[in-house]
């Protein structure tokens, strides 16, 4: 059992969070601040490989696992969750189309999602209910070959800027009246189909989020990402995998930059004639924070690995549960370290709060995680 | 069109003010000291980058230095390099950089006669390196290769197959120069900016050849080579202590304005005028 | 002794002819020759000091820290199989009289001494020297030779110069200047920029900057730009705004008479090598010398 990333993973991980000091931390806090999107760096994620790097070569990806993904998601998140949001919900949606999509959509549409020339969405949530997922209402109606859909989603990711949007429809009941769902792909500009309103978060700023509002809107059966009728179990699988094990790199990356900060302010801040962190209620504060960081790497991770290696289990749902209410509690003992800088905002702590709290619906909220992990626990232990 | 990029791992600059050096070998504590590739021989390296995406051809990146500094030659692979050189003996460590040129030359004539080739059209150099900074052994290589070279360069054209016309900054002005490959010129900062380092690049580097030389290959007389070939011997080296009083500019719960005024005061009082 | 200075026609020179009159004064027989010539070839150069060495057999040799001097004492050292010292920030002489010259390490966190114990007339030890680490303190018992350039038809191969477009340096503004006003990355913007080399006009003083400045295309030129590898700088009084204090550039000013330094970053390295520190944000304190000084 080698907890260790690979040496190649390691010159991944160096490139990333090169890339991430240059490019993204000097403007995270300005984009926090403006709530600024910077689609101006989508093209150059591009180039890194990032927007594709779990795509296969042949399309224009990177061809590499989850676990280099979550690395570049961490290095992001790091320094803009808002970001690393932008990216991960475009790889749910590119995830959708590499796992189910025809061989016709692979090769319309992933070369310009791998190079950043379209950004991807996925979009499941509604106004009657996210958690609901059974109970969605918008409607997909099949007449020969084409599909008519009417409905409204919200809090979408990449509501406003995604040139393709796989969404989860109602197409049908069974015999017991039960939904049946598809997962359609919606190019931006099609008629009927749009954004509505923006929404302006407590957190993760710097990525849209917004209603998808779609009308009529008539799209070829050919756009049908997997069968006609499966739109529920690929839903679940790319939200549960690729969804969560993000939504734990994400945090991640918030919890290592509470756990930088800490140090490094605990180490500067001098009371009482010294630093700070001299001082035991400090250094306990800083002991919680590096404890629940290396179980949040190790879960992530192992969630990324398994993801790679072809299992499925209740992992991803521990990591997002486990993780998310960890950097929550970081980005509080952060505030708290720093005192009257924790709650001003030149400084950083206040953003990584506020991120980490508007982390939690993403991907089921925290108690679908735990009806989930309950549910996989009472039948395996 | 066939060029040599040389490649130098240095402690991370960024990191300097981490360094401890060891009172009695005089050598930096190696342990624990990030390296990176030195930034200059990186505006090398994307130079040479831009000039094949121009012409076409291969790029060698070649470095002299520990077994350790094989990741930095990775780190060249994954940013473009075709192929990697890696030389390291025991024979060649504590070199000046008479005796680092004069290795490097001697590598450079065993690889390309290895390939082959008639040998190579180029070789770019960053100027100066980030912890030595002497900007000499790009032009002592060229020296013992008996080729022309130019350093200080901003800029680099090559119109035709051969010719090269060449940009550097002086005192006096910017002054261009002509020559023709073979040719060595060590590049500075302003010349470009380098690439960052992708994930197709590091997929592909996996592919890419990275060979150590050692002197079982080179068949150096050791006499000419690391600290015994050396001309320049190193003495006695010192930390410099530039640590002053550092007393507040101003009182307590002073403004900018308060802080202005204490500076101009002090520039008065010293006598220098408006 | 015989000590030769490659005159470049610039400041550095005579400060090296006075540094060397300075160091050797107690040897035998010390004689000092300056070679000059205004030729700005690097293969020419090289050449003509070739010949100069062999005829004038010097056991030193001083060469001013330009682009073409370290690229013409570079090749003499392979050429006249000698070593090379660059930088060098002093020079001392042993109890045996010859030469170990201190040359700064690790970005200037360090100063080392090298020797070249090889050195001896005609195959001299050379050094390489920046400006304005001496003093010229008008020596004048120094003999000048001119050195010639080749028969046309003579040039050695290589490269050829082929145009010179002149452009002006702010450079001589910092080696005179008694007040200097240097920004750092912490300045933020262009505009601060400006404001801080307008004032530094008003004052009377001169601008410096530091790598960060001049790579973020904020107007500074490189030569204004202060640290072992840019310039060195010896005003009464500096004034630093935004340096975060990168040693190179602290050993850059190490020997300003009063150094103040304005950062908001108060874990600025720069604080420690101060003498006033402020806790300010650069650009609010540069408005208020602007409206201080009717701007």
């Amino acid at each position: 059992m080698d907890f260790r990333f690979t040496e190649e993973q390691e010159m991944l991980r160096s490139a990333f969070a090169d890339f991430a000091k240059e490019e993204i931390a000097p403007y995270a806090a300005k984009w926090d601040q403006e709530d600024h999107v910077p689609m101006d760096i989508v093209p150059k994620l591009g180039e890194m490989g990032i927007m594709g790097i779990f795509v296969p070569e042949e399309y224009g990806g990177a061809g590499l696992g989850h676990i280099e993904r979550c690395m570049a998601l961490e290095e992001i998140a790091r320094y803009s969750a808002g970001l690393a949001m932008m990216v991960f919900t475009h790889h749910l949606g590119v995830a959708a189309i590499v796992d189910y999509g025809s061989e016709e959509q692979r090769q319309k549409w992933l070369p310009g999602m791998c190079d950043g020339s379209c950004v991807c969405g996925l979009a499941v949530t509604e106004p009657g209910g996210g958690s609901d997922v059974a109970g969605l209402k918008t409607e997909a109606v099949l007449d020969g070959d084409t599909w008519t859909i009417n409905g409204r989603k919200c809090f979408i990711t990449n509501s406003h800027c995604a040139g393709v949007t796989v969404i989860t429809c109602k197409s049908g009941e069974d015999e017991k009246g039960r939904a049946i769902m598809s997962t359609i792909a919606i190019e931006k500009g099609t008629e009927g189909f749009e954004p509505g309103r923006e929404e302006n978060k407590l957190g993760l700023k710097g990525s849209f989020t917004g209603e998808l509002i779609m009308k009529d809107v008539k799209v070829p059966v050919s756009n049908t990402v997997g069968e006609v009728g499966k739109g529920m179990p690929i839903t679940m699988k790319e939200l549960g995998e690729v969804g969560r094990a993000s939504m734990s790199a994400i945090e991640l990356g918030i919890l290592r930059g509470c756990l930088e900060d800490a140090v490094k302010f605990s180490k500067e801040r001098i009371l009482y004639g010294k630093p700070i962190s001299k001082l035991q209620a400090i250094q306990f504060k800083i002991a919680d924070i590096r404890c629940d960081y290396e179980a949040a790497r190790l879960m992530t991770y192992n969630a990324a690995a398994m993801k790679d290696a072809g299992k499925v289990g209740a992992e991803f749902s521990m990591a997002k549960y486990f993780i998310s209410e960890a950097a929550v509690r970081a980005a509080k003992n952060l505030t708290e370290i720093m005192g009257g800088y924790g709650v001003v905002n030149e400084y950083d702590a206040g953003r990584y709060l506020r991120d980490a709290i508007a982390c939690i619906p993403s991907c089921g909220t925290s108690e679908i995680q735990k009806m989930i992990i309950a549910g996989e626990t009472l039948k395996k232990f | 069109m066939d060029i040599l990029v040389f490649v130098k791992p240095v402690p991370d600059p960024d990191k300097y003010n981490e360094i401890r050096i060891d009172e009695k070998t005089k050598r930096l504590i190696r342990k624990d000291v990030d390296t990176i590739i030195d930034p200059m021989a990186k505006n090398a390296l994307e130079e040479a980058l831009r000039l094949r995406e121009e012409k076409g051809g291969t790029i060698t990146a070649i470095s002299m230095a520990p077994p350790e500094a094989a990741d930095k030659l990775r780190e060249c692979l994954a940013m473009g390099a075709d192929r990697a050189v890696l030389i390291s003996d025991p024979a060649f460590a504590g070199a000046d950089t008479y005796a680092t040129s004069y290795v490097l030359a001697k590598a450079v004539e065993y690889i390309t006669d290895e390939a082959g080739a008639k040998g190579f059209d180029l070789i770019l150099v960053g100027n100066e390196s980030a912890d030595g900074a002497t900007s000499h052994v790009p032009v002592q290589v060229a020296e013992w290769l008996g080729i022309p070279h130019a350093a200080g360069v901003s800029s680099i054209e090559m119109p035709g197959k051969t010719e090269i016309t060449v940009s550097r900054r002086t005192s006096a002005g910017v002054l261009q120069l002509q020559g023709n490959t073979p040719a060595l010129i060590s590049v500075v900062r302003d010349i470009n900016k380098p690439r960052h380092i992708s994930a197709m690049g590091i997929v592909k580097a996996r592919k890419k050849p990275l060979t150590l030389l050692t002197n079982e290959d080179l068949k150096l007389d050791t006499s000419l080579t690391g600290e015994t070939g050396s001309p320049t011997k190193a003495g006695e080296l010192s930390m410099l202590d530039m640590r002053r009083e550092a007393a507040p500019l101003t009182g307590e719960d002073a403004t900018a304005e308060d802080a202005a005024k204490a500076i101009l005061s002090i520039i008065r009082k010293a006598g220098i005028t408006e | 002794m015989k000590i030769m200075i490659f005159d470049q026609g610039d400041p550095v020179s005579r400060q090296m002819i006075s540094k060397a009159a300075e160091v050797f004064a107690g040897a035998e027989h010390l004689e000092i020759v300056a070679a000059e010539t205004k030729e700005m070839n690097h293969e020419i150069v090289a050449d003509m000091l070739v010949h100069a060495v062999c005829s004038e057999k010097p056991e030193v040799l001083l060469i001013g820290s330009t682009t073409l001097g370290e690229e013409v004492s570079a090749a003499l050292g392979v050429r006249l199989k000698t070593g090379v010292a660059a930088h060098c920030v002093d020079i001392r002489a042993d109890a045996d009289g010859n030469p170990i010259f201190m040359i700064p390490a690790f970005g200037g966190k360090a100063i080392g001494e090298i020797m070249v114990p090889g050195a001896g007339p005609g195959k001299p030890a050379i050094a390489t020297v920046k400006p304005d680490v001496f003093q010229d303190t008008g020596f004048t018992g120094c003999r000048t030779i001119s050195m010639e350039a080749p028969a046309a038809g003579n040039e050695p191969g290589g490269f050829r110069i082929t145009d010179l477009k002149p452009a002006e340096t702010k450079a001589a503004d910092l080696s005179k200047a008694r007040l200097i006003l240097c920004g750092g990355y912490g300045l933020g913007s262009e505009e601060s920029w400006q404001k801080l080399t307008r004032i530094a006009e008003a004052l009377g003083g001169a601008a410096g900057c530091t790598r960060p400045v001049v790579d973020a295309g904020w107007g500074a030129d490189e030569e204004q730009m202060i640290g072992t590898s840019g310039r060195s700088v010896k005003p009464e009084v500096y004034v630093g705004f935004g340096i975060s204090g990168a040693a190179h550039h602290l050993c850059g000013i190490k020997d300003a008479g009063t150094i103040i330094n304005v950062n908001q970053d108060r874990k600025a390295e720069a604080f420690a090598a101060s003498d006033y520190i402020g806790e300010f944000d650069a650009d609010k304190v540069l408005d208020a010398l602007e409206k201080e000084l009717d701007l």
